[in-house]
């Protein structure tokens, strides 16, 4: 028989090459924000619990109205709308109303011209107090030209507004195991619709799973999935029109270019085009969790125009961020740590209050997923007087070989010039696959960084790193706590996942849809509003306008002060590009006339 | 409590507002059924609920339902297991005066052939059904039906539908429900407002089951051809 005498020297004999093993991987983060999830809110931030009593329900969508009410509908039957009066002041002098009840689920609300629309599983309502008592007494049905079956997990999630048309984000019929019921209902469209006011729905994109929610930003529409069946993490989209997002189904729905069945390894190489790919594959429980509800811009402070992510994981959930910026046309960023510690555990609904404030809700989730059996609430997030946090700002791509990583304050003298001591990096790429979850960090590898060169200012760090590849995520990890600020602090997350679809650079993108959201008072005409308008990447104005074919039409940008800035006309349906040379600054008046009819919207530049 | 409610009950009608009592007070409430979404249950009075499919706009289903009209249940396929997060189905409870198959709503783009490939496997309903139809003297025209939401009136619903006729034109139509107890019968009024009709046009609803009279009621339809309010009485 074998003694610990004998065993004990081969395994001491053994140590150097499990050492050397070891070295090879990354280095082991050992606190929040470093290889596991924060453990409480940002920094920047301010939090108050702010759930008034009479609340006690989980939270499906939420909006608010100009006066500072809040809006919020029940993820619990018996479905309803509720108001929470003076939400943006003191959680004690809030009161909370029911205003509509009745409903299926909804999880999608969107407020416009200080209306509430409602997206219910089966029907975008509009709710509407027409004697003025607090309670909703016409509930109109603006659309539903969709097929919804009996089935409950058939998502309608999310609701948001352009200027002409709402969007809604429509999942795939799925059964237990995460897969999708075959064959699915006829004519089940399991993508983005896009709504007109006269009810006319229209498939705008296909491929989704389960999303999670939407967000309305640069001019573009967002969407979170949660992974699943085809879905190896949780990404974080910029939809398009008539783009397939990689979920097949059975028969085919609109713009699916396949079959239903599983996606071959070319078709979910690097490079691949038979599916389009998310603008930020947000690694599954790493800064966020495993459920994403909706994304949400950023508005004011050193996160500006980028997208706040909810989560209603317990264990890795909260609120993660993500930096986007434009290459080649396209959206891709990275995602970072950012906030947990809310009321609720599981944080489903973030949006921004009229005060510019931060609010969170929760989906009543103890775990991941939604059985609305359990932790609710309902947070407020201000930005600080004085920001204070040591954090990564942006991760951009700047080619094929580097990075340059923005800092919220400068960096230590004491790092010296060159930080690659202190970063490290590796690469993969996700597939997906039927398997539920299946297809996560594929081919990973550890990359070499060979200098990490701090700017003048010392709050950036230009990155050369070797094997970049397009197609891949790369992981980005300050080490070893080593990264501090010039006045000693640590990093508030030493993480950073990026999303490189291409190689960069690219461009900062600008919100101002806002300003664009909000129609003029009138012109709300109970037909279609037959165009809209947004700022592109490249802050020209684009104007799809959509009139009956022949109909000649003239698009006008005229300044408050009355002065024609831009003048264009066309027929029917067309897109008409303003260059942005041709805006005047600040806000501007798009109209749209044809024949004894026009149509005006604000815009801002 | 009998006090607070009749307290109101005056004050609902010093508003001008309907005052009859309903056994609920979500007595108006969307509901996913074992065969279909976008239901509207009603609940009139403990003897007589009723539903309404609201893309056909048809009141296709009355039943004595009591205080609750039925319940939430799991969904239950059979031939697939959903693992549904929570019961969803209303299941009415109480015995039907009528119950008609209508039909499911399908998306407008959706294919023939992908509805024959659906109905392998899920339970097969209604094809082609219409609750209403348009005519052109006596030439069917090809309307279809839109669902225009509801409004509450106190304790009154009026449900709003349009009936669109290939050119555009629309007729409004509104309907009222209430229950009735004429002659000890547990029955309903159906009260409708057409508006809109064009001139030579008529309108019919086909009726389910049997026991329906008033203008217009007959051979298991009712017929309007003019605008205005028109009433229709079902008793069982």
């Amino acid at each position: 028989m074998r003694t610990i005498k004998t065993i004990l020297p081969a395994f001491k004999a053994l140590l150097p090459a499990v050492a050397a093993a070891l070295s090879a991987s990354l280095a082991f983060g050992a606190r929040p924000g470093d290889q596991q999830p924060v453990s409480g809110i940002h920094p920047n931030y301010a939090l108050e619990n702010i759930r008034p009593s009479g609340m006690n329900f989980s939270v499906g969508a939420m909006d608010f109205l100009s006066d500072g009410s809040l809006v919020v509908t029940s993820w619990k039957d018996p479905y309803g709308v509720f108001i929470i009066k003076n939400a943006t002041g003191p959680k004690g002098g809030m009161t909370v109303a029911e205003y509509a009840s009745g409903l299926t689920e909804t999880l999608g609300l969107k407020v416009v011209g200080d209306q509430i629309y409602v997206l219910q599983k089966d029907e975008l309502t509009q709710l509407i107090d027409t004697d003025k008592d607090g309670k909703a007494d016409e509930y109109r049905a603006i659309a539903y030209d969709w097929t919804k079956s009996t089935m409950e997990k058939e998502y309608a999630m999310g609701l948001i507004w352009d200027g002409a048309y709402f969007y809604g984000a429509f999942g795939d019929n799925t059964v237990n195991g995460g897969t999708a019921v075959n064959p699915v209902p006829a004519g089940r469209q399991n993508g983005v619709l896009r709504f007109s006011m006269d009810g006319t729905v229209e498939p705008f994109s296909g491929g989704l799973r389960v999303p999670g929610g939407l967000e309305y930003a640069f001019g573009e529409i967002w969407l979170t999935e949660n992974q699943g069946g085809f879905r190896s993490t949780n990404p974080l989209y910029n939809i398009r029109h008539k783009r397939w997002y990689g979920r097949p189904v059975n028969p085919p729905s609109v713009f699916q270019p396949i079959p239903y069945r599983d996606l071959t390894d070319a078709e979910t190489a690097p490079g691949s085009t038979t599916y389009a790919r998310a603008a930020v594959d947000m690694v599954f429980q790493q800064a966020g969790g495993r459920s994403p509800g909706n994304p949400m811009v950023v508005r004011s402070g050193a996160f500006k125009n980028q997208l706040l992510v909810a989560d209603c994981d317990a264990g890795y959930g909260g609120v993660s961020r993500n930096f986007v910026e434009i290459v080649g046309g396209e959206f891709q960023g990275a995602n970072f740590h950012f906030s947990r510690g809310f009321e609720g555990i599981g944080v489903y609904r973030i949006v921004t209050g009229p005060d510019g404030a931060i609010y969170t809700a929760a989906n009543g989730s103890r775990n991941a997923g939604w059985q609305r059996a359990g932790h609710i609430g309902l947070d407020r997030l201000k930005l600080k007087a004085a920001p204070d946090a040591f954090d990564m700002v942006a991760v951009r791509s700047k080619g094929s070989s580097s990075f340059e990583i923005e800092f919220t304050k400068p960096l230590n003298a004491s790092l010296g010039d060159d930080v690659k001591a202190h970063l490290e990096s590796q690469k993969w790429f996700n597939r997906i696959g039927m398997d539920y979850g299946s297809g996560a960090k594929q081919g990973l590898t550890t990359l070499t960084v060979n200098s990490a060169a701090v700017s003048a200012d010392r709050k950036k760090v230009t990155a050369s790193i070797s094997g970049l590849s397009e197609g891949y995520v790369i992981y980005l990890h300050w080490k070893n706590d080593a990264m501090v600020s010039a006045d000693n602090q640590k990093l508030w997350g030493a993480e950073a996942w990026y999303s490189l679809n291409k190689f960069g650079p690219g461009v900062d993108p600008v919100d101002n849809s806002v300003a664009v959201q909000q129609s003029l008072p009138g012109t709300m005409a109970a037909g279609s509003h037959p165009f809209r308008a947004g700022l592109r990447s490249d802050r020209s104005l684009g104007v799809h306008v959509a009139l009956p074919a022949g109909s000649v039409f003239t698009v006008e940008i005229r300044d408050l002060a009355g002065k024609v800035h831009a003048l264009r006309a066309g027929t029917g349906t067309a897109e008409i590009a303003i260059p942005s040379g041709s805006l005047p600054g600040g806000l501007h008046l798009v109209t749209l006339r044809s024949g004894s009819r026009a149509w005006s919207q604000l815009g801002h530049k | 409590m009998k006090r607070m409610k009749r307290s109101l009950m005056l004050l609902l009608a010093a508003a001008g507002l309907a005052t009859a009592q309903r056994p609920t007070s979500l007595f108006v409430e969307r509901v996913v059924t074992p065969d279909r979404s976008r239901q509207l249950k009603v609940a009139l009075h403990q003897n007589l609920w009723v539903m309404y499919d609201l893309p056909q706009c048809q009141l296709y289903q009355a039943w004595a339902g009591g205080s609750t009209g039925g319940s939430l249940k799991e969904a239950n396929f059979g031939w697939f297991d959903q693992n549904a997060h929570f019961p969803h189905w209303f299941t009415t409870e109480g015995a039907n005066y009528f119950k008609e198959g209508v039909g499911e709503y399908f998306a407008s783009w959706t294919k023939p052939a992908d509805i024959d490939t659906y109905y392998t496997k899920w339970k097969a309903q209604p094809r082609n059904y219409k609750a209403w139809t348009v005519s052109n003297g006596s030439v069917a025209v090809a309307a279809r039906t839109r669902y225009r939401g509801y409004t509450l009136k106190g304790t009154e619903v009026r449900i709003n539908f349009g009936l669109i006729l290939p050119d555009g034109r629309e007729i409004s139509v509104t309907e009222i429900p209430e229950y009735s107890n004429a002659g000890g019968k547990t029955g309903i009024t159906r009260k409708f407002v057409f508006a809109n009709i064009p001139a030579g046009h008529s309108v019919s609803l086909k009726l389910p089951a049997t026991g329906w009279s008033g203008t217009g009621v007959a051979g298991g339809s009712f017929t309007v051809s003019a605008n205005g309010e028109t009433t229709l009485t079902g008793s069982w």
